[in-house]
């Protein structure tokens, strides 16, 4: 019963997961910028402090 | 009513790689960390699924992917010298033939195909997927063995994650040491993934799998997963941007949770400080003696499962008498055929000081992947932050696997080479989006068939 329940919760957000890729457009890349803008424009703040490699 | 489900999610990973053909490849790592096989007992038990896969994702690759112009790296180039070296052996002057020959069945495997993973994982999202299918495989064996720890069904050996084998990541101390290395690369998942948005059900999904996680250590009772858990802590302390707030996150959950341990659980740490005592403790050193002595002998290892010759005499402390009245007497006692219980001697005692020097310099070559792409540029902050975060927690995750080696055998099993194959993929997305980025500087953009200038052309 637990088994199957752990088995059931994982492998199903595993298909989740595996649907949104099969789905999105294969340009996924560039999607970033779009979907997680606002958080990535404050995180590009913090990295720009950051000395270069 | 299990084999038709998993048998219509094979089917499923294959039926998916006709339009991604990189879901072949995600399917045989959904394969090597679940084990599917072991977890029927109809007409899936004991299949060939992983070879099936494998032929599968390296066929899917050739006929149908877009393919990338990947230089293979030295990590890799040592990887297939460690398989090469491994078969010689194997076949060559291994002294335990047959299991020398059942291990490396599973070996050349999942070495092999993680040599191969860079080719397949060309875009960020695909990284992400593999990541996801790993993290998620593994939870699905956590969240049954956290659900049954908080039921009080813990205890050393006597867990059952989902079901009763001893192998890969069904051996307590395996799954415990490779899910605290785990931990590092699920919070990354939550940070960085382009894939599902940030979200409460994201949060509490991640929040749950780290749980089951974590009592999942606890309820294997494995000493590995307390050292492989403290190292995580200090490192993720270490990497924290707000130091106070995390040692008293961690000081405060230590407070309230360490009382709710399982007494088995205390009792069976607590034997780390008193190891002379303990029959366990006690044979591991024996066995480490043991190999250094065969190895003097052997200088090339006796091949896969040379433990299985060893017949130790081991020394204990006994103590004798009440507490004001204690004495403490040495008596020996014998063993044999006990197991390595660290991946060093493990490879020392099966390939001798060659492999011990081929996995040595993987180890370290991993770590400088990792320690290289979290200060790699692109070009674009941005971009950068997805590389940089993966590197950090790739090398948290590393040095995790790596501290709780020390006490398990876990030199072979896939996890930490698929760890390396996901350092180097993104290392060479890293250098393409460079790439890509300088020449739109020079150029202006490309205009490509999907419309959007991606620097990576192969199908997400």
């Amino acid at each position: 019963m637990v088994d199957n329940f752990a088995l059931l919760v994982s492998q199903l957000m595993m298909i989740v997961v595996l649907w949104r890729c099969f789905t999105l457009p294969d340009e996924g890349d560039n999607m970033r910028s779009k979907a997680f803008g606002p958080k990535n424009r404050r995180q590009s703040a913090e990295v720009d402090k950051t000395p270069e490699a | 009513m299990r084999d038709i489900v998993l048998l219509g999610l094979i089917l499923a990973f294959v039926a998916a790689s006709f339009r991604r053909p990189y879901f072949m490849a995600l399917g045989y790592i959904w394969v090597d960390f679940l084990q599917p096989q072991k977890l029927t007992y109809s007409f899936l038990s004991g299949a060939s699924i992983a070879l099936f896969m494998a032929i599968g994702a390296f066929a899917f690759y050739i006929l149908r992917d877009e393919k990338q112009r990947i230089r293979i790296g030295a990590a890799q180039v040592l990887v297939v010298l460690l398989v090469l070296y491994a078969t010689v052996s194997t076949f060559g002057w291994a002294v335990v033939t047959d299991h020398a020959a059942e291990k490396w069945d599973w070996v050349w495997k999942g070495l092999l195909f993680s040599v191969f993973l860079p080719w397949v994982l060309t875009t960020r999202r695909r990284v992400e997927a593999a990541a996801f299918v790993m993290v998620l495989s593994t939870a699905a064996i956590t969240i049954s063995g956290g659900i049954k720890t908080l039921l009080g069904g813990g205890g050393y050996g006597n867990v059952s994650f989902l079901v009763t084998s001893n192998t890969g990541l069904y051996e307590g101390s395996t799954l415990a040491t490779v899910s605290m290395s785990l931990i590092p690369l699920t919070l990354w998942l939550y940070r960085q993934n382009m894939i599902i948005k940030r979200n409460i059900l994201t949060f509490l999904a991640t929040a749950g799998i780290i749980f089951s996680m974590l009592l999942v250590t606890i309820g294997a009772e494995a000493r590995t997963g307390l050292v492989a858990g403290a190292i995580l802590t200090i490192l993720l302390w270490w990497i924290s941007k707000r130091k106070l707030v995390f040692a008293a996150l961690i000081a405060g959950v230590a407070v309230v949770a360490i009382p709710l341990l399982p007494t088995s659980f205390t009792d069976r740490m607590s034997t780390i400080k008193t190891f002379d005592e303990d029959a366990s403790a006690s044979t591991r050193l024996a066995v480490w003696g043991w190999t250094l002595d065969y190895v003097a002998e052997h200088p090339l290892g006796g091949g896969f499962g040379v433990y299985r010759i060893n017949r130790l005499d081991i020394d204990m402390q006994r103590r004798e008498g009440d507490a004001d009245n204690q004495a403490v007497r040495t008596v020996t006692v014998q063993d044999n055929s006990r197991a390595f219980h660290n991946s060093y001697f493990e490879v020392l005692g099966e390939l001798g000081y060659p492999g011990l020097a081929i996995y040595l310099a993987i180890v370290a070559l991993t770590l400088q992947a990792a320690w290289k792409l979290r200060k790699i540029s692109t070009g674009d902050p941005d971009r950068d932050i997805w590389f940089r975060d993966l590197g950090t927690m790739m090398l948290v995750s590393i040095l995790v696997y790596m501290s709780g080696s020390m006490f398990v055998g876990i030199a072979f099993q896939p996890p930490f080479y698929d760890l390396l194959a996901i350092t180097i993929a993104a290392t060479h997305i890293a250098r393409r989006e460079r790439l890509a980025i300088r020449d739109e500087e020079k150029f202006g953009p490309r205009v490509r068939a999907g419309g959007m200038g991606s620097p990576a052309p192969a199908k997400a």
